[in-house]
């Protein structure tokens, strides 16, 4: 099949090789060649074979073909003349040089060089720098490379040409200086206790770093839902994690709102325990059956990983036991979430009493608007299938689940959250399948990519929005609608958008990039996707994609969160969406899941740190 | 013993639908097969009776025998 002279353009670096039956003499066009982007399923059936010495596209058009060759055949030196001299590219980068031809534009924004082939950070220009030269000779711009995170205001500057050529014009636009200043907007106190041992007694209290739970809380709490029908508690300690467990629905922190709301004024938490839920029904079947890890706790989970236990913590255990055949509808799940709610609403009730004096730590989180900074969007897409695939969105409590609204009664509608507000437990998870890419509620409690992107001194991150994965096309066509209306209207430059596990959430998932691409906005996809979940669907904006695959056969481990978004994922994915902004050529991935692409990408971002 | 496991379009309906998943069984009384939603892709709500396709091959136990 013949291509366009768009295709022959765009393939111009790419092997030249005839469709049809092409006869000697032919001034070879793009009409005569096929489309380099099946080439490699024609090399992987055999028909096509490609030699070392194989001419690109670029350089045989206009060419004159010598001798007749078959459909298919490479283009070689040796069956044509007039080969052509390839134009050499010339790279969006901080110096921009007009070659003799004259007409081209310079990158729009002027930034720094691709993340896989710098080594110094990044730099975004706080105003945008239009540059358009109709036709000239022997310019150089020179642009500063501006740093922000000084604080100085961005001053583009464009040096003119020392001499122009009769006839030429040169215009160059120069935007006026961006203020570049910080805004707070709200801030965030979370004071961290330590907890050094966990055990049962007659009262709910902690005092010298020993927390005590309420015997009877467990009976008290079965009142809060008659769905679940049993309720143990026990804790499991660093140094014997070799348990079985039944399978863990949720690992979430204890935290409690002292002053404010979600996202400002003073949250305490607790710091080296977490809450590990587990769901049975009472006929033995595992509460999340097709994304269940149970088994033994030193075995089935990636200790360290935002949303999972880290090495050192101790685990507290709220087995729950919900009525037979409930596991399988949205009740059953939601009712162990309620129960284990109510448990942990009374430990925090005396984690609120605590003196500050007493906190190990304090961490100041703030929302700020970064004048004069590209502003950027993160779009989190979270399941919303029904049952465990839902989340309670803005709890009354820090990570807890009363006074929220699950997203699945939201019709799944995106709904923004300041990084704050995200930070400060936001989101309540049910955790979807599978065990290693659900996105459990410590994971949005200590989300590395809102903390990165927020706490990045060269972008403006105006948000997070999070967005529903309903089941049915027509709704994910819908909600992607909206993602792409809210990123209008947030008049952003950049946006991340990630998601969690794979199937049929990857159709929204690609569907919300190409809204928010065909916006002209700069978008990075994130997902795991490797082998097991490779993408099903695809569009031309999906260029700049983020794999968060860690297993070494790219299969879904079932080891919980092994395969979700972790810190140097984070810097991967910024990294990523910075040089979009920048307008520097993103390479095109293979065809199959490569983790040594993965591996390279990782070391060029650690090599430029 | 080297098996060609090249899959190939099955058909098969939905015999059950929860809110978590979908049970299937393939035409032909050649099984069920029981899976999450997400798996599933649609472009109307599920039910009992809908015509589903997908493809699948034979399959080939992997472990080695014991000696």
């Amino acid at each position: 099949m013949s291509i366009t002279q768009e295709t022959a353009a765009h393939h111009k670096n790419d092997p030249a090789v005839v469709c049809c039956l092409t006869e000697a003499g032919t001034v070879i066009s793009p009409a005569d060649l096929e489309d380099p982007a099946i080439f490699p399923d024609l090399e992987d059936s055999g028909l096509l074979n490609l030699p070392a010495n194989v001419l690109k596209i670029g350089q045989i058009l206009g060419a004159k073909l010598t001798k007749t060759i078959d459909a298919l055949t490479p283009i070689t030196p040796d069956v044509v003349e007039g080969i052509q001299a390839i134009e050499e590219a010339t790279e969006a980068a901080v110096e921009a040089t007009v070659d003799d031809e004259g007409v081209r534009e310079a990158a729009p924004v002027a930034t720094a060089a691709p993340v896989a082939q710098v080594g110094e950070p990044s730099v975004v220009a706080g105003g945008m720098v239009k540059i358009r030269i109709e036709e000239a000779k022997g310019i150089n711009l020179e642009f500063p490379t501006v740093v922000m995170s000084g604080g100085a205001p961005a001053a583009a500057q464009a040096e003119a040409p020392a001499a122009q050529p009769a006839g030429a014009v040169a215009a160059v636009e120069a935007a006026p200086a961006v203020k570049v200043e910080d805004k707070v907007r709200r801030t965030l106190n979370i004071r961290e206790f330590a907890v050094k041992k966990v055990e049962l007694g007659e009262t709910t209290s902690f005092e010298n770093g020993v927390l005590t739970i309420r015997k009877a809380l467990c009976e008290e709490a079965l009142k809060a839902d008659p769905l679940v029908k049993k309720i143990e508690m026990d804790f499991v300690t660093p140094d014997n994690k070799h348990v079985y467990s039944p399978t863990i629905m949720d690992c979430m922190p204890i935290a409690a709102k002292v002053e404010g709301s979600l996202g400002e004024g003073v949250t305490h938490a607790l710091t080296g325990v977490v809450v590990i839920l587990t769901g049975v029904d009472e006929s033995g079947l595992q509460v999340h059956e097709f994304g269940s890890c149970e088994g033994h706790m030193d075995e089935k989970i990636r200790y360290g990983r935002p949303g999972t236990p880290d090495e050192g913590d101790i685990m507290i255990r709220v087995m729950t036991t919900i009525a037979a055949g409930c596991g399988m509808e949205r009740r059953g799940p939601y009712a162990a979430h309620k129960v284990c709610d109510i448990i942990l609403q009374e430990v925090r009730e005396v984690l609120k009493k605590v003196p500050a004096e007493q906190a190990v730590n304090t961490i100041e989180h703030k929302d700020v608007t970064r004048l004069g900074r590209p502003r950027v969007v993160l779009v989190k897409e979270i399941m919303g299938q029904g049952a465990m695939h839902d989340n309670v969105i803005l709890p009354t409590e820090p990570a807890g689940v009363f006074g929220g609204r699950p997203n699945v009664d939201l019709g799944n509608v995106p709904v923004v959250l300041s990084p704050n507000e995200v930070r400060d437990g936001g989101i309540h998870a049910l955790t979807c399948i599978g065990p290693a890419s659900k996105e459990n509620t410590r994971h949005y409690f200590r989300e590395p990519l809102v903390s990165l992107m927020a706490n990045d001194e060269e972008i403006n991150l105006v948000g997070v929005v999070f967005v529903g994965s309903p089941q049915i096309n027509d709704e994910k066509n819908y909600v992607c609608g909206r993602v792409g209306a809210i990123v209008e209207a947030l008049g952003v430059d950049g946006a991340i958008v990630t998601t969690e596990g794979f199937g049929n959430n990857h159709i929204d998932f690609a569907g919300h990039i190409e809204q928010i691409g065909k916006r002209g906005v700069s978008v990075v996809g994130v997902t795991y996707s490797a082998y097991q979940g490779a993408l099903v669907v695809g569009n031309k904006y999906m260029d700049a994609m983020i794999d968060l695959n860690k297993d070494s056969n790219g299969f879904e481990s079932e080891v919980l969160g092994d395969n979700t978004l972790c810190p140097w994922d984070a810097e991967r994915a910024l990294r990523m969406l910075k040089t979009k902004m920048a307008g520097e050529e993103i390479k095109a991935p293979g065809r199959k899941w490569d983790q040594s692409v993965i591996e390279a990408n990782q070391k060029l971002v650690d090599a430029a740190k | 013993m080297e098996i060609d496991l090249t899959p190939r379009l099955m058909k098969g309906k939905i015999v059950e639908v929860t809110d978590v998943g979908v049970k299937i069984t393939f035409s032909g009384r050649l099984g069920v097969l029981s899976v999450p939603l997400r798996m599933v892709f649609t472009d109307k709500p599920l039910a009992v009776d809908d015509d589903v396709e997908l493809y699948i091959s034979y399959i080939q136990v992997v472990n080695k025998p014991k000696e």
